[in-house]
């Protein structure tokens, strides 16, 4: 088809296309069959167009954008609401101050952002709105309308409620513990009676308490959430004052699962517990620590939440006495029939103690939280085999022999079973080199199911042997999962998993009692002992220190290097031959991490000690056979050369570092199959970089930045690179940093917007919600790249600033004090040069 | 360079260093809503630039804004491409309200098939698409009446409909039902 004849013929299209769209859908037909008449190409044409035309859900249909409406309604009347000022902002919308045109009264509107608005949800809020319009109570703001209006041709819900004014709870600045309590036992009342009447919050946050002038609190936005999305969790309630936090902080366990039909009022109990626990201990339920700065990621606290393990509030709050220890441990119970039933019991509890009378709640001794956590523990739920043995059992008049001889069997079966699964889970996750996604989410389908079988194993003791190496395994496949996915949950999970095993193999350290497994499979389980679950959990906050609280999980990974160690060498494990070879690996792993450690303190004598743990096992001769491992140990000690040079600038370091790294090289270079070179040269190429920025003011830098540009070149040949996104963003980053330094010692400018576009791609993996340490990291190569770029660029103050402020922001006091001091530099060198100007 | 040129460099820059901000911004978990970002654009840019060639404004800034999301959407595909997990939402934030998968690469491809058979045409739609301005702001902006804009977007919206549906998926985007 020519372009001139495809152009005429659009051209024709586009005219009867229009002319058709004149009309009613009913005589379109007609009409275009009249005018293509002996025209075959144009018909087929404007009638396919005109199909697609009428179809209303096309892929456009999802508009990249809309109308700007939000911000934008200051001074237009929404219904009967002249919108006045935009007085709050959250996930939904906007909340607006206005008056009510009919009688001049001050309401709150609330407007839905212009993307949450569909027609589904226009009746979904109708019909809601009608529901809650009937709930009137004291500390309940009373909806007063719910709305729809066109607005540039899209529909745009809002809501008016009453206007309370007043900071929100966790503004409020309560202390007092009786205050707080007082204050919680009017929230109570005020959600008791919602739930009277039939009426469930399901998103009770501090956010939508606001206290009044005289010291009462009033709940707002009753049932909006569900209404606005069933589910309840796909939309994230976080505003935009930097609460990072949705409401999965504050959700029960049942909503977590999402199910919203089976959440009720005992639902809200346990939010009010969250909130309660919150009030009164200043922290967060979940909340690993306290201080600034910590913030508790949305995969935390769903880890938590279905872990369940509720800590008592005076653990962090030494003044809180047991008996709101208990109302809060009722409140929080994982199982919904556990908890007080309504807000109304709730209230009561809470002003019992006010009262100093003796509340419902059972105190929480240490005895009764032991078993509430084992209940509360899915391992040992009730599985399906006592379900089908109950159902044997219960099948009327059997003797005590049969029913003897019946479990026999049944256990006979159920063991049998459990030694296939167990025989497959070994074969999906030992397969050397051969482990893939399916086979790894294969192994935990057949864990849980192993898990299951034991747990309801009757006529045998539950069996911790076995059920440490369910464990085990389980934790294998997290950590997989984990680095596959590079999602930190995975790790925290493996954690979980391995804690568990440790915890299992303390306590109990028993044997296969009565069970017999295949020979193979014994073995397997034989072999998971102590320092290897402990050497477990130290791989596992390594990993998790990739991605959060960097100083803190590398701090626990060094304890659980350092347990397993000592573990190995109380030889009460392993024996024989192997237990050098086991003991020197233990040792490496510990001096790895100690060094690691000291690399993120920024701690000299730190990395020297690591270093020092690590130089006496280098001797070559006796790696024999474990090439991988003397690999790992040279790159470990090239890599705390290089930091101690960074320290020193001793010229001996740099040697140091350069030599340990090519041995490494040498070792899992281009072509032997493993990737790990890429670090070896990631290492060498840094080293060349910092070399260089460090001479450049004395001596000709340049041939260091060469030699980085070389590694960085040869990384990007190899295969290393292909199928790890992060690690690219890496070597594009440092490669940014790179190019910025060659390109002011060459004064051209082009080299800056390459620098800046590798930053940009960069940018793109490291995003700053999910993999904010990286963020930060990328953050300090882009003040080095804007350095750079100043003298041919001219001053980009503002930038670098953004970039160190980002920095701080993200890893403030010991998080990283090693980024946090660079950043600190570079401020520093800085302003001594602004002074000298 | 022109000032046409120079006025797209710096909305582009613009948009793009709001993108950048919005996806480490607060609470929104790494999404963006291009509304938001050219709204913005256009306040910030009100101050720093003399907007001789307003005329050319939207146009400009829904050409940058598609240029934004083209360009984070091969990354995203890239990434993919070594089927990775890497999350890169900026497209999908791009995504509002439909329950398609809106595949901004292939829009951007068709709109250049389309802009090849009538300018006007694909201009409408790639305002309409990318920029968040009414259809009144769009008819200003090309010097076209109001009525035109809205047969030009009925028109490219069924036609690139079409195209979108007659194209084969591609590749990049056939993992996108894998676990994660």
């Amino acid at each position: 088809m020519s372009s001139s004849n495809s152009e005429s013929l659009f051209e024709r299209v586009s005219v009867v296309f229009e002319g058709a769209l004149e009309l009613p859908v009913e005589s379109r037909v007609a009409f275009v069959e009249e005018v293509c008449a002996g025209d075959a190409e144009l018909l087929r044409e404007v009638r396919e167009l005109l199909t697609y035309h009428e179809r209303s859900n096309t892929a456009l249909d999802a508009p990249l954008v809309g109308p700007m409406v939000d911000g934008l309604l200051v001074g237009q009347t929404l219904g009967n609401y002249l919108l006045e000022e935009a007085i709050g902002e959250g996930g939904m919308g906007i909340v607006y101050r206005a008056a009510d045109t009919r009688n001049q009264r001050k309401v709150a509107v609330k407007v839905l952002r212009i993307d949450l608005s569909s027609r589904t949800l226009a009746t979904r809020f109708r019909l809601e709105g009608h529901t809650l319009k009937r709930l009137k109570a004291d500390g309940i703001a009373s909806l007063i309308e719910v709305g729809t209006t066109e607005f540039d041709g899209r529909p745009l819900h809002y809501y008016a409620m009453e206007l309370i004014e007043g900071p929100n709870l966790r503004q409020a600045g309560l202390t007092d513990l009786r205050d707080i309590v007082g204050v919680l036992a009017e929230i109570c009342d005020a959600i008791g009676t919602a739930h009277a009447q039939g009426i469930v919050h399901r998103d009770i946050k501090p956010e939508n308490i606001i206290v009044q002038e005289d010291g009462h609190p009033v709940v707002l936005d009753f049932g909006i959430s569900r209404t606005v999305d069933p589910r309840s969790r796909a939309i994230s309630f976080a505003t935009s004052t930097g609460h990072v936090l949705g409401t999965v902080a504050y959700m029960s366990p049942e909503q977590l699962v999402g199910d919203s039909e089976a959440t009720g009022p005992s639902s809200d109990i346990y939010s009010l517990g969250v909130l309660a626990f919150e009030m009164l201990t200043g922290t967060h339920l979940f909340q690993s620590g306290q201080g600034r700065g910590r913030t508790l990621t949305q995969a935390t606290t769903l880890l938590a939440i279905e872990r369940g393990d509720a800590p008592l509030a005076s653990s962090r709050r030494s003044e809180i006495p047991p008996e709101l220890d208990a109302i809060l441990a009722k409140s929080l119970e994982r199982r919904p029939e556990d908890r007080y039933q309504n807000g109304v019991d709730l209230a009561a509890d809470f002003r019992m103690y006010l009262a100093g009378k003796p509340v419902l709640a059972p105190r929480q001794t240490a005895l009764r939280r032991g078993w509430s956590r084992l209940r509360r523990s899915p391992k040992r739920a009730v599985g399906i085999g006592a379900i089908a043995l109950g159902v044997v059992l219960a099948a009327g008049a059997v003797t005590e022999t049969l029913r003897d001889r019946q479990e026999d069997r049944l256990v006979e079966a159920e063991l049998s079973k459990l030694w296939t699964l167990l025989i497959n889970v070994n074969r999906d996750i030992q397969q050397p080199g051969n482990r893939s996604e399916e086979s790894i989410l294969r192994a935990l389908d057949d864990l849980q199911s192993s898990r299951k079988i034991l747990e309801a194993l009757p006529r045998r003791p539950f069996n911790p042997r076995l059920a440490r190496f369910i464990e085990w395994r389980s934790g294998e496949a997290r950590l997989f999962l984990g680095y596959r996915w590079r999602d930190v949950s995975q790790f925290y999970l493996a954690a979980g998993h391995w804690n568990d095993a440790l915890d299992l193999a303390l306590h109990n350290p028993g044997a296969l009692e009565g069970l017999d497994p295949p020979g193979s499979l014994f073995a397997d389980i034989k072999q998971i002992d102590e320092p290897i679950i402990m050497g477990g959990i130290g791989n596992t906050y390594s990993a998790i220190a990739g991605y959060r609280d960097r100083c803190d999980n590398l701090r626990r990974a060094r304890d659980a290097r350092a347990n397993s160690l000592a573990a190995h060498k109380s030889g009460k494990w392993s024996s024989g031959g192997q237990r050098k070879v086991v003991e020197r690996m233990a040792t490496l792993d510990w001096g790895g991490a100690v060094i690691d450690l000291g690399v993120a303190l920024d701690n000299l004598p730190e990395i020297d000690r690591g270093i020092g743990i690590i130089d006496s096992l280098a001797s070559e001769s006796e790696w024999r056979g474990h090439r991988a491992a003397y690999g790992a140990l040279e790159h470990k000690l090239g890599m705390a050369y290089l930091y101690r040079w960074e320290h020193s600038g001793l010229v001996t370091d740099f040697q140091q570092a350069t030599d340990h790294l090519q041995v490494a090289l040498g070792i899992r270079g281009e072509g032997t199959g493993s990737r790990l070179y890429v670090w070896d040269r990631f290492g060498l190429a840094q080293l060349n970089l910092w070399a260089g920025r460090r001479l450049s003011l004395e001596s000709d830098s340049q041939p260091y930045f060469v030699a980085a540009q070389k590694e960085i070149a040869s990384m990007r040949a190899g295969e290393g690179l292909s199928s790890d996104p992060e690690l690219r963003s890496m070597v594009d980053a440092l490669q940014a940093e790179v190019e910025a330094e060659l390109a002011r010692q060459r004064n051209e400018p082009s080299g800056f917007a390459t620098a800046e576009s590798l930053l940009v791609v960069a940018e793109l993996v490291f995003n700053r919600d999910q993999l904010p340490l990286q963020y930060a990291e990328l953050q300090l190569a882009r003040a080095h790249v804007l350095i750079a770029a100043e003298p041919v660029m001219g001053p980009r103050d503002r930038e670098i600033e953004q970039a160190l402020n980002a920095i701080e922001r993200i890893v403030p006091g010991g998080i990283w004090p090693w980024l946090q001091n660079r950043a600190e530099a570079i401020r520093e060198t800085r302003v001594a040069r602004a002074d000298l100007r | 360079m022109s000032t046409s040129d120079e006025l797209y460099r710096i909305a582009y820059d613009e948009l793009r260093g709001l993108a950048r901000h919005y996806l480490q911004g607060d609470g929104a978990a790494g999404t963006i809503r291009p509304t938001e970002l050219v709204s913005e654009a256009v306040t910030n840019l009100y101050g720093k630039v003399d907007f001789k060639d307003q005329q050319h404004l939207v146009a400009t800034l829904a050409r940058a804004m598609r240029r934004v999301l083209v360009n984070a959407a091969r990354e995203r595909s890239r990434l993919r491409h070594g089927n990775n997990a890497v999350h890169v939402t900026l497209y999908e934030g791009a995504r509002v309200t439909s329950d398609h998968t809106v595949d901004v690469l292939a829009i951007d491809s068709a709109l250049e098939t389309l802009a090849e058979k009538k300018v006007r045409v694909a201009q409408v739609a790639e305002m309409t698409i990318f920029s968040g301005f009414t259809q009144d702001e769009i008819a200003n902006q090309l010097g076209v009446t109001k009525r035109t804009v809205v047969n030009d977007w009925a028109l490219a919206r069924a036609w690139l409909a079409r195209e979108l549906d007659l194209r084969p998926a591609r590749s990049s985007d056939q993992d996108a039902s894998s676990p994660r």
